[in-house]
């Protein structure tokens, strides 16, 4: 959330300066507003609850930390924080790879996925709720194996030549997939009013 | 790098999955083209999405609790440096020089040395009750952080499950503006009050909410305020709460009353 509704809730941006002067209570806010995305984000690229913890935990810490550097004229808070929270994330995969994966019981189909953002603005859920349908409902309407090369790259780490070996494709078709994907969804994001997402 | 190798790379780029050399020539190239520039952050934000594509997991409910403590021990001081060690054998340190000088007229006259760590022993004395004082102050702080916390945790529960009834209390002419919802879990026999807008009151005099049963007002809880016109209270409920059959808020001594005896704020039929 850039925006504040209603002139109610703080911005993200006021929010990160005052964390920026030490204030812990900004710092929760920030957390209750974005510790949903944040932790699904780290459980859907470790699958393993016990580390999506502590990556949430430590994405947190590192807005605490660099609060100072953080500039928003260069990008949307949003965008910054969940960049921070996937490097750690594929960070943490990449360094499991080489050891025994530890398996998680939850799949993909027991995960609450109507439950909404921890956050009790009312109007903020409800768009978090919202958002998060109309992107899966974007990814959804990508070409199949556009789709698997974005995820490929997005939530496991895989370069262009590890995702092409893992598909089966020529490099080339595998970067032109990529490419086709990601205009193809942002078409789709602006088309479906998530412009807010991508501007 | 041209613009076009450079745009052709930006997919890769913004979903991270170039090689570093091949990432350093893209930012070597971004930094010199607002044009290409513009295209990878607009890339990025797109990538970013995918985020949001992910099943929502709900994230563990002591987890800002966590994170305050996890930020209070990366503030914390730096240990002061310890003394060192006294080495057996080794002469000890004279503190007073002869008293050479100690003159009656000028009464007292404490040698340097001891002076200073006189100093310095009053100087560490105030800065470890300072040291006190500030981590005292901050246990209390934090203590209400996760008190506060831990309320919304439990509201957000109830607003998130299934079961919860939600019940909005029309405002009387005391408080018009005034936006107040009962969240009950009949499951749990619990429930939070929300409310806003609420006009400020007298010392000694606080927001309190009954629930009524068969005509008769039950004390349920005292609104805690969390802003200046708003707070939220939980209700834990004996009974089924299909037994009660309306909820007030109204403005009561700070003493307590066994029924209502001042001014309703909302009301709303169960």
């Amino acid at each position: 959330m850039t925006a504040a509704p209603g002139g109610s809730v703080p911005r993200d941006e006021e929010l990160m300066e005052r964390v920026a002067r030490g204030d812990s209570a900004a710092l929760t806010a920030l957390y209750q507003r974005y510790a949903g995305a944040v932790y699904s984000l780290a459980f859907r690229v470790v699958n393993d609850r016990e580390a999506a913890e502590e990556l949430l935990n430590e994405a947190f810490v590192r807005v605490w930390k660099q609060a100072p550097l953080f500039d928003a004229r260069r990008g949307k808070f949003s965008t910054w924080l969940l960049s921070v929270a996937r490097n750690l994330s594929i960070d943490e995969l990449r360094s499991r790879r080489a050891r025994p994966r530890k398996a998680d019981p939850i799949g993909d189909e027991d995960v609450p996925s109507d439950l909404v953002d921890e956050h009790i603005d009312v109007e903020d859920e409800v768009w978090q709720h919202e958002r998060r349908a109309l992107i899966r409902e974007a990814m959804e309407q990508l070409p199949a194996p556009q789709r698997e090369a974005l995820e490929l790259a997005y939530f496991h780490g895989l370069t262009q030549s590890e995702i092409a070996a893992k598909l089966g494709d020529p490099l080339g078709t595998t970067k032109t997939r990529m490419r086709l994907g990601l205009q193809k969804l942002r078409d789709i994001l602006l088309v479906d009013g998530l412009g807010r997402e991508i501007s | 790098m041209t613009h076009t190798e450079a745009q052709d790379l930006l997919a890769p780029y913004a979903l991270g999955t170039l090689e570093p050399s091949e990432t350093a020539q893209v930012d070597n190239h971004l930094r010199d083209c607002a044009f290409c520039a513009r295209l990878a952050a607009e890339a990025v934000r797109v990538a970013n999405a995918l985020a949001y594509s992910a099943p929502y997991m709900p994230p563990p409910p002591t987890g800002a609790a966590r994170l305050l403590a996890s930020i209070a021990a990366a503030d914390q001081v730096p240990a002061m440096e310890a003394p060192p060690p006294f080495r057996a054998g080794r002469r000890p340190l004279r503190l007073l020089p002869p008293r050479r000088h100690l003159s009656p007229r000028s009464g007292w006259r404490v040698p340097v040395p001891v002076a200073a760590l006189l100093a310095l022993a009053l100087g560490l004395g105030g800065w470890n009750v300072f040291l006190m004082q500030h981590v005292g102050t901050y246990r209390s702080e934090l203590a209400q952080v996760n008190a506060r916390v831990s309320r919304q945790s439990e509201l957000l529960f109830m607003m998130t499950s299934d079961q919860t009834v939600s019940h909005k209390l029309q405002s009387t002419d005391f408080a018009p503006q005034a936006q107040v919802r009962l969240v009950m879990d009949p499951v749990n026999h619990k429930g939070v009050l929300m409310a806003t807008h609420l006009p400020p009151l007298g010392q000694g005099l606080v927001y309190q909410v009954w629930l009524s049963r068969q005509g008769t007002p039950i004390p349920a809880c005292r609104l805690i305020m969390e802003d200046q016109d708003g707070g939220d209270c939980a209700l834990t409920m004996v009974d089924d709460i299909a037994t009660y059959d309306s909820a007030w808020m109204t403005v009561e001594s700070l003493r307590g009353s066994p029924r209502p005896v001042s001014t309703g704020v909302a009301h709303a039929p169960l």
